[in-house]
């Protein structure tokens, strides 16, 4: 983990725009930080997923886009 | 001798008192007073549904009589203490659970924002939580059952406190740093 990556700054200045962007192509979950390689990438999960036929951005200003869909999150208690 | 885990697990999301006792095993696992008492609620950070949460996070007080072992992490050896640099994405993190036992995960995120999660109270939205993918596909890094698990890196330094999931392929976790200033407690 002791490899420069490089994008930080950028990709965080993108994360704003991320869930709006992505928005509307379904219900974002959720707006991170990942890497592909040695850049810095955001991260946008989809609790539902978009249609087949959506055009996603591959990028925002630059910034490489990681999709998935982990659909709905909860606390992770023990039931009763 | 403090228990740390989450709010959801010893302060009942926000409705529990301050003292009141918590069973180990929990209730769902039979636990119940006064028997299986080892603990009292010291402190919690109340969970908000008007607005972003950091941590989903509480502390109980050990009873007099109750020995404690908090440092061995079952399976994996002796806590080395805690990181003072934040995760990366691409990092192997272990951690031991109630549910799945000792599971292996990888940093599939971080600086996570606007994230909801569902509680019985409503839906939480946290930022600034670390995501977690399993490092064998098909074998969940935690399941229900394991919020409040210590999460450690490849070097037994604890890194964050497990609280949500999607049962699947994602885990969230608190990372380490904030729980411990907003709970007031060292590891």
């Amino acid at each position: 983990m002791d490899d420069e990556v490089l994008g930080l700054d950028e990709a965080r200045a993108a994360k704003p725009y991320a869930k709006e962007l992505f928005g509307r192509f379904g219900v974002v979950n959720g707006v991170g930080l990942t890497r592909l390689g040695n850049r810095y990438a955001v991260k946008v999960n989809f609790e539902t997923a978009p249609r087949a036929d959506a055009d996603l951005p591959r990028e925002i200003s630059g910034v490489p886009v990681v999709v998935q869909v982990v659909g709905r999150v909860h606390k992770q208690a023990g039931s009763l | 001798m403090l228990i740390l885990s989450n709010n959801h697990v010893l302060a009942d999301e926000n409705r529990a008192q301050l003292g009141d006792e918590i069973v180990q095993p929990g209730p769902a696992d039979g636990g119940s007073s006064p028997g299986d008492v080892v603990a009292n609620l010291t402190r919690f950070v109340p969970l908000t549904l008007t607005g972003k949460n950091g941590i989903d996070a509480a502390a109980a007080m050990v009873a007099a009589g109750i020995g404690v072992d908090a440092q061995t992490l079952q399976g994996l050896g002796r806590l080395a203490g805690v990181r003072a640099t934040p995760l990366a994405s691409g990092e192997t993190v272990w951690k031991v659970g109630r549910t799945t036992g000792l599971t292996q995960g990888t940093v599939t995120a971080t600086e996570v924002d606007d994230l909801t999660v569902g509680y019985d109270i409503g839906n939480v939205v946290f930022d600034n939580q670390v995501e977690i993918g399993p490092a064998v596909a098909g074998q969940p890094f935690s399941l229900g059952g394991d919020s409040g698990s210590l999460i450690v890196d490849a070097e037994l330094f604890a890194v964050a406190l497990l609280f949500a999931g999607n049962d699947v392929d994602a885990t969230y976790a608190n990372p380490i740093a904030p729980v411990l200033a907003g709970l007031q407690v060292q590891i």
